[in-house]
């Protein structure tokens, strides 16, 4: 057991925890942070061997089943076509992530009073975007001013290159007369705060060995840890504790040998994302709290949205030089963003294109199509596909609903002996029909664009990365788990802020939007130190 | 290796994999035999070793049972028939060996060069890349606000 009781108690190192650990280090308040997996090492990042590409099966693959990490839960995600994939270590899911940053727009926090669905946000924009902002200091966000598809907002650096996929694209979108722009992204495009720039080396989803994409363990972490955050790893938690008024106390978790620990703390933060967190509260049960921590509202691990993806892939006769420049940071298109009553579905998407493939992921997605043959005609197929390949991924927006959900799973759990989270998701009738039409604009930007040939799949398995919804935001403590500040209706020292929050989903990439709320919070927090459990 | 089984077994699939992926016909990708990737491919394939030896074999008894010879000195459209008739008949044989060649094929650095890329790992090298037209931007830069003010 730890002898000290910490001020503050944050359990997770992601995207959120790393961004609340770092606001309130000024503070000087005693702040710990347990996070179940390591730090990185950038050295043991793929890009560094000759067979980088294959590491996607294997110790850098997107889903913690098949990893075979020691850090990693597993995830019952049978009963949902779209599958859980995450990361964690100091960084969490930020390590593999593309870091294409869009901001949610205005409308996205009022879609109840705008669009008559799902409920509006107990924040909203305006007070975001001075957070927005400084998180685009910290995490080093490249972009392009001048967007009309944002209130205007200043990028810290100069975007991220096109090169010659993203001319090609760009044409395609000018010849059809639609939106785009290029993707803010978290990527150091320019030497930023003691990170190098990014050297284009492609495939930033599994982790950037130069430094320069903005994951919290080369952003936050190195500043809050010198500013006496204590970040402790290999701890994985189990429960948070509660005294006898009904008040968190702490955590209870198994350090690196297995060891049970105890950490007591007056505030307690859980950053573990849309599934850690409610498996955790889920987890956290006592006489007090017998349905999970915080769940009086029983909404803990529902309402779970992810983003539903499709991926359109063209084909085109010239080479792109594809192969090289940051995999999913090139330009956005929000043409479709704002809800259109003419349509057939309510919300929008994004377009967000992707670069090109290297030459063994080229031959596997031959391959994986039936468009690439063994024996005398491969090497003429192979060249058709080689560097000429370019795509996008569409995000659309999910709405919350409550079948939709995080529990915990009767039999599976993790090395530790904890219950591990089962997933329960189906796509609605809404997002299907969103789905169609973003597959039929997208195969008409690639043609415009000059692709001979386009393929699609819709949703995409692997894109259970944006996890959302599962411990909501709200007023009313019986139709949501925490208040406008984050901070549990049931339990006045209890915070949670990581993308559990989220009253919607909007149609953009969550991530500056988690990061954002967790700087709210933390000032907040600051803001209200002398009445924080009143 | 020492085995005259196993030195037989790697020299069969040598022999395979050239059928499967033989040398470009403007002799700039080189036939995957000839690069040596028969033994790393062995020690790849692992626990489905045994059934690729069966394979083997079967592209053997096929080839001979036609009478043209020994499966090695087929032509490679002879070659490709029998390994056509051997893998109707065991589905499973090709899968995961073409999956693991095209892996092996395509990081081995006289073919990455042949695609005209340094045979070198993208770190810490990495690659110029120039920033494009950004001038093209200049309708949507001009255009009408496309969000909802709230
Ligand atoms: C392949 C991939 C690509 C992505 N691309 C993008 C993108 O381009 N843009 C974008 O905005 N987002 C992207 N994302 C999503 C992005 O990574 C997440 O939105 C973000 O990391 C969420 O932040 P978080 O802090 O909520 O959770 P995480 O970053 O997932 O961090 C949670 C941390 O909590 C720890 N934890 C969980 N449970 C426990 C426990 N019981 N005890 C101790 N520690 C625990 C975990 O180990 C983990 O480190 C991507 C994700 C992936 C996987
Ligand atoms: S492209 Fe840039 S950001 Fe991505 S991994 Fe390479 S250096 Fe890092």
């Amino acid at each position: 057991m730890s002898e000290e009781i910490a001020d503050v108690l944050i359990i997770g190192a992601g995207a959120a925890g790393a961004a609340i650990a770092w606001s309130l280090a000024e503070t000087r308040m005693r702040i710990v942070c347990l996070e179940q997996g390591d730090w990185m090492n950038p050295a043991d990042y793929p890009t560094s061997r000759s067979d980088w590409e294959m590491d996607r099966f294997g110790a850098f693959g997107l889903s913690p089943n098949g990893r075979g990490r020691a850090e990693d839960y597993p995830v019952n995600d049978d009963d949902s076509p779209i599958k859980i994939s995450n990361f964690n270590a100091v960084g969490g899911s930020t390590i593999l992530y593309a870091a294409h940053f869009p901001r949610m727009h205005p409308s996205d926090f009022r879609v109840r009073t705008l669009d008559g669905v799902a409920d509006d946000w107990p924040v909203d924009y305006a007070t975001l975007e001075p957070y927005y902002d400084q998180n685009a200091q910290m995490m080093g966000v490249a972009g392009l001013a001048g967007d009309p598809a944002y209130p205007p907002k200043e990028p810290t650096l100069p975007p991220v290159p096109f090169g010659k996929l993203g001319d090609t694209l760009g044409r395609g979108f000018e010849k059809l007369g639609w939106h785009w722009w290029p993707s803010d992204s978290a990527i150091a495009t320019e030497e930023h705060a003691g990170r190098a720039p990014c050297v284009n080396l492609g495939p930033c989803i599994m982790g950037c060995a130069q430094g320069a994409k903005g994951s919290t363990d080369v952003t936050y972490w190195p500043v809050a840890v010198r500013e006496g955050v204590e970040l402790r790893t290999r701890c994985r938690v189990r429960e948070i504790t509660v005294d006898e008024n009904g008040m968190a106390d702490g955590a209870i978790y198994l350090d690196a040998n297995g060891v049970e620990q105890k950490q007591k703390a007056e505030i307690v933060i859980v950053a573990c994302n849309g599934v850690g967190t409610p498996r955790l509260l889920l987890n956290s049960c006592s006489s007090r709290f017998p349905d999970g921590l915080a769940n009086s509202s029983g909404l803990v691990g529902k309402n779970l949205m992810f983003h539903p993806y499709a991926m359109v892939t063209g084909i085109f006769e010239e080479r792109l030089d594809g192969w090289k420049g940051p995999t999913g940071c090139c330009l956005i298109s929000q043409e479709f963003y704002e809800t259109d009553p003419s349509l057939d579905f309510v919300r929008g998407y994004s377009f967000e294109m992707l670069r090109g493939m290297g030459p063994v992921s080229t031959a596997l997605f031959g391959m994986g199509t039936g468009r690439l043959p063994w024996g005398a005609d491969h090497h003429e197929a192979y060249a058709q596909i080689w560097d000429r390949t370019a795509g996008m991924v569409i995000i659309c927006e999910d709405l919350p609903e409550e079948h939709n959900q995080v529990t915990l799973d009767p039999e599976l759990t993790d090395g530790d002996g904890i219950p591990a989270p089962k997933i329960t998701y189906q796509l609605s009738e809404n997002s299907r029909r969103m789905l169609d039409h973003a597959v039929t604009r997208g195969t008409e930007i690639l043609e415009a664009a000059g692709a001979v040939e386009t393929l699609s799949e819709a949703p995409l398995p692997p894109a259970g990365w944006h996890l959302m919804g599962t411990a909501r935001m709200g007023t009313d403590p019986k139709r949501s788990v925490v208040d406008s500040w984050c901070r549990s209706h049931d339990v006045k020292n209890l915070f949670i802020v990581d993308g559990s929050v989220f009253v919607t989903s909007g149609g953009v990439n969550p991530t500056n939007t988690i990061q954002a709320l967790a700087l709210y919070v933390a000032d907040k927090i600051k803001k209200n130190l002398t009445n924080l459990f009143e | 290796m020492s085995d005259p089984q196993a030195n037989d077994e790697i020299r069969a699939l040598s022999n395979l994999i050239d059928v499967l992926l033989p040398a470009s016909a403007d002799g700039l990708m080189p036939a995957a035999g000839s690069l040596g990737l028969a033994a790393p491919l062995r020690e790849k394939l692992g626990d489905a070793w045994p059934a690729t030896v069966s394979g083997l074999d079967a592209c053997e008894t096929v080839a001979r049972a036609g009478g043209a010879g020994a499966f090695a000195s087929l032509s490679q459209q002879e070659a490709t028939a029998v390994l056509e008739q051997v893998a109707a008949d065991d589905p499973a044989f090709l899968g995961g060996l073409v999956f693991n060649l095209y892996a092996a094929y395509y990081q081995h650095p006289v073919v990455v060069e042949a695609l005209g890329l340094e045979a070198r790992p993208p770190y810490p090298g990495g690659y110029p890349l120039e920033q494009g037209d950004l001038s093209q931007l200049e309708r949507v830069r001009n255009g009408p606000r496309r969000y909802r003010e709230c």
